[in-house]
């Protein structure tokens, strides 16, 4: 699939000589201790469960949304072809695989085996809607020419 | 059981970490979050208590921790500024002409999706077996096989698209 040059390219990336420092630096554990005692071991597994009761009733239902097979997180940042790089007018594809319905504020959405290819024509803020039992979820596209990614994050 | 020992990390890191670190770029496209996420696995591989089979093991292990530390990063939106490739890969002294053309490629395979440019990284440019990803990724060796193929497909595709020849 790729020539000696491109393997030999590839593997010319190494680390800074500092990592190995870094990442040999014996560690030491940390003991986290709680104040209470036996009153907090005893209410701390309640309140876990509560906490995770309430993240299922929070999130429950909710179904993953994945992009180019990423989960999207706080935001995921994507990096453009290289013929975006090279020229900033041309759009921008996104492959979407989600159980919920989706809406989209810009752009063109294609069902394809594989999930919704959603293609917007220029860089720009687009915003994506997935709805599911009635519930939907807001996401925003967003192009940064500063940085050249184009990022996708839960909200307006 | 006794945390593996320094001395045993400095023989792994040396025999592994760049390549953790070219695996954490690939996932990140970041140099400093990958270098986190490789500082990370090591941190983890010393407080490890567990024994390694064999040297292979030992890799796969430092692989998956690796991998697993990347998308923790990505899931807490916690990945540093992105780091083009062209700041990673250096021009050598003695350049045989062939260099300038590797890099749009190896940008294209930075574009694929996360599931195909793993697979590709690990097996294509990174030389390992279809078995020893498999067992790196915790994934059959048929499914590496079609993530292959499909990612090969893919990336014609997107080098065709980009008018790049290899």
């Amino acid at each position: 699939m790729f020539d000696p040059g491109t393997k030999r390219a590839w593997q010319s990336i190494t680390p800074t000589p500092e990592l190995k420092q870094r990442a040999l630096q014996p560690t030491q554990k940390k003991i986290v201790r709680f104040p209470g005692g036996n009153l907090v071991k005893i209410i701390g597994p309640m309140a876990a469960c509560l906490i995770l009761v309430l993240a299922l009733l929070q999130f429950g239902g909710k179904p993953e949304l994945l992009v180019n097979g990423q989960s999207i997180g706080d935001g995921l940042s994507l990096q453009p072809p290289v013929a975006m790089s090279r020229a900033m007018t041309q759009g921008f594809s996104l492959l979407l695989e989600t159980e919920a319905a989706l809406e989209v504020s810009g752009g063109t959405l294609e069902k394809q085996d594989s999930g919704t290819l959603w293609t917007v024509d220029s860089p720009g803020e687009y915003t994506l809607r997935s709805i599911y039992k009635n519930r939907s979820h807001t996401y925003t596209l967003q192009y940064s020419a500063e940085t050249g990614l184009w990022t996708l994050y839960p909200g307006e | 059981m006794e945390p593996q020992s320094t001395l045993a990390a400095e023989r792994a890191y040396d025999a592994h970490a760049a390549q953790l670190y070219r695996v954490a770029y690939a996932l990140l496209q970041s140099r400093e979050s990958a270098e986190d996420a490789v500082q990370d696995a090591f941190a983890r591989y010393l407080a490890h208590t567990g024994t390694f089979r064999d040297a292979e093991h030992e890799k796969a292990w430092l692989i998956r921790v690796t991998i697993n530390r990347c998308h923790d990063l990505q899931r807490a939106g916690a990945v540093r500024a992105y780091t083009p490739l062209d700041d990673l890969i250096e021009q050598p002294a003695s350049d045989n002409g062939d260099w300038e053309d590797d890099r749009p490629v190896l940008r294209c395979v930075l574009s694929l999706p996360e599931k195909y440019r793993v697979v590709l990284v690990l097996h294509s440019l990174e030389g390992q077996s279809v078995d020893a990803v498999a067992s790196q990724l915790r994934l059959t060796p048929s499914a590496v096989k079609m993530r292959l193929k499909r990612g090969r497909e893919l990336l014609r595709t997107i080098l065709a698209k980009e008018d790049i020849h290899v």
